[in-house]
């Protein structure tokens, strides 16, 4: 539905967005939000990683005890700034992450040599994924040499990104400009 | 601009570019397998995609050779959709880290280095690196718990990985052929 160009330009302006956003509350159902964009996008979650990695990140924040004690378990102290702060960088993390996994599409490509360079190599990673040949660990290094020669002897056609673009769509831009207002409007409300 | 450059020089920069091409794409790869490994923070890199870095070291010169981490880093952050998040500017500082301090291991000592040697500096120097940023964006203080065994993994998968170099160098038909087409 997208153009992958304008859903990275999306992405990247709403992550400006979401990385200044000052309130705990506002982040948080922000983060609710691109959640919900990202599995709308159809890309594989991991609900359990998001769960442990955000757990780790307000566990390490509790290690150094700032502010007041919520709570004394043996030699532990919660305090709340310190909960907070862990909360709001957990949410900033896994935020970006998902923000990210909406906006950016395996089709997406630069413009330019560099963008030349990345589109041959995604060519190459193709032939790679699709190649059928055994991989043995007893002869591991044999077996990779054969998959580099069989990769790279393969001529190289240019990628076209091109044809896949298709016509303006008014929809899609106008949602995307949707979502962008959205994620900046709160940043312009005094609470 | 293309037009007015000598034919060699057209066809060795196209050479540069497969070759770049080819090993960032086994980044990629290399990425989604590291991606299964168990780690002790899901988002921090063990580096095992930076086995064709190391590979390259030797092979590209330095301009290509900075372009294949760039290539790693994007084309990694656009298969995993983690572009515009931490966990790039993890694998951009670890990347960088780790390429510049093996070209630069290699330049100096030559062949008195190994490619284990350089290998398990990269490897160090990057989780150091990604160390460090955790501390300052992620988890403060309390990032000297996890140091330990993270770097104990770098060296580790360093060591294994300049094994694996050293030996594929060695008895690459893919590499020999590579390094006579780049360097006559």
């Amino acid at each position: 539905m997208f153009p992958p160009w304008a859903l990275a330009a999306a992405g990247a302006a709403i992550s400006a967005a979401y990385l200044f956003q000052r309130s705990l509350a506002v982040r948080a159902l922000m983060f609710l939000c691109v959640l919900a964009a990202a599995w709308l996008s159809g890309k594989k979650l991991s609900f359990a990683s998001t769960i442990v990695v955000s757990a780790g990140i307000v566990a390490a924040n509790l290690l150094v005890p700032v502010g007041r004690v919520l709570a004394v378990l043996g030699p532990f102290r919660l305090t709340e700034s310190a909960l907070l702060d862990g909360i709001g960088k957990a949410l900033v993390f896994e935020g970006l992450v998902h923000i990210s996994k909406a906006s950016i599409l395996p089709s997406l490509r630069l413009p330019g040599r560099f963008g030349a360079l990345v589109a041959s190599a995604f060519v190459y990673y193709d032939r790679i994924v699709e190649y059928r040949g055994a991989i043995r660990p007893s002869t591991l290094i044999e077996d990779a040499d054969r998959l580099m020669l069989r990769v790279w002897e393969e001529p190289l056609a240019a990628p076209s990104s091109e044809a896949r673009r298709g016509g303006p769509r008014p929809v899609a831009y106008a949602t995307l400009a949707a979502a962008v207002l959205a994620a900046y409007v709160p940043l312009f409300i005094k609470p | 601009m293309a037009a007015s450059t000598h034919p060699h020089t057209e066809a060795r920069r196209r050479t540069y570019a497969d070759i770049t091409a080819l090993l960032g794409a086994f980044c990629f790869f290399l990425s989604a397998l590291e991606y299964m490994v168990p780690k002790p923070l899901p988002f921090m890199r063990l580096g095992i995609a930076n086995l064709p870095i190391l590979l390259a070291a030797d092979l590209l010169p330095l301009p290509w050779y900075l372009a294949l981490a760039l290539v790693k880093v994007f084309g990694m952050s656009v298969i995993s959709g983690s572009l515009f998040s931490y966990v790039a500017l993890f694998s951009l500082a670890g990347t960088l880290t780790a390429a510049l301090a093996m070209r630069l291991a290699r330049k100096a000592f030559g062949r008195l280095i190994s490619a284990v040697g350089v290998s398990i500096l990269g490897a160090v120097l990057s989780n150091a690196v990604q160390m460090a940023i955790a501390r300052l964006i992620v988890f403060g203080d309390a990032v000297r718990l996890v140091a330990p065994p993270f770097l104990a993994a770098g060296l580790a998968t360093g060591a294994l990985l300049g094994v694996f170099a050293e030996a594929f160098a060695g008895k690459s038909a893919w590499y020999a052929r590579a390094t006579r087409e780049l360097h006559g």
